[in-house]
């Protein structure tokens, strides 16, 4: 499966998943510190937290694959149930329906900034 | 679930078609002559509740209206005289459903009303998120 690959050539990007750290270079002027902001204080105890007990990033990613599968899977149903006058409440599908293309543009973005990531390590000039 | 405000807004959604599916039961039978023996049609009321105590919102789980239960009218209704009616008793009355039109006709412009403002909510809430999806795009 491509995803496992993508996610094991990820994993040694620990850093990718603490996004939370991203707020801290947006608060330019802000002399005051950051102790209010619990993940954005301190990028060494989110990053440790990221590598100590979370999941890898392919697994993460292979998480939310799952989930999509699960949102399309759903929504599948219901448009079988549509199609065959079962479906009793017209708005179910189309919710369905948006959350499964919701979760695909989700899970598309996620990958796409994965590679992203990924192909900026590999251009690195060593 | 991924997307909270879609799940809560489709629960808005069921509790508001099933008042119009009560509405046009009511609306239905509103004609329906009984024999005083009996009792007449009973209206439908749909009890809506939300969904838990009212925290999940803030913790993040699903949260929501639900239909909690249809409570039934009375079933006296209203005795109405109409001799000619095969159903009559010996004065001549039959039971009729204690159903007003207009009472019905305004209860279902609120569920459409109902309805429609959910429908508004899921639509924003898809729009914000694939606002938010479009970030650093």
């Amino acid at each position: 499966m491509t995803i496992a690959a993508i996610g094991a050539s990820a994993v040694s990007l620990t850093s990718l998943p603490t996004t939370p750290t991203l707020p801290s270079s947006g608060q330019v002027g802000w002399t005051g510190g950051f102790p209010d902001l619990p993940g954005a204080t301190d990028p060494t105890a989110a990053a440790g937290a990221a590598s100590g007990n979370a999941p890898g990033f392919g697994q993460v990613l292979g998480q939310a694959v799952d989930g999509l599968q699960a949102a399309q899977a759903n929504a599948d149903r219901l448009a079988v149930s549509a199609a065959t006058g079962d479906l009793t409440n017209v708005h179910d599908y189309m919710i369905a329906a948006t959350e499964a293309s919701l979760d695909t543009e989700l899970t598309v973005a996620v990958r796409n900034k994965a590679v992203d990531a990924f192909n900026q390590v590999m251009n690195m000039g060593v | 679930m991924l997307f909270p405000t879609l799940s809560t807004a489709q629960s808005g959604l069921s509790v508001f078609r099933t008042w119009m599916d009560a509405v046009s039961d009511n609306i239905a039978n509103i004609d329906d002559a009984a024999p005083t023996s009996g009792p007449a049609y009973q209206a439908r009321f749909v009890v809506a509740s939300p969904v838990g105590n009212g925290t999940e919102a803030s913790a993040g789980n699903p949260a929501g209206a639900t239909v909690s239960g249809i409570t039934l009218g009375d079933p006296a209704g209203r005795e109405v005289s109409d001799p000619t009616n095969p159903l009559a008793d010996a004065n001549g009355m039959v039971r009729y459903p204690d159903v007003d039109l207009g009472d019905q006709m305004t209860q279902m412009m609120m569920a459409q009303r109902g309805y429609e403002a959910n429908l508004s909510v899921i639509d924003r809430a898809k729009d914000a998120y694939q606002q938010a999806l479009s970030i650093g795009r």
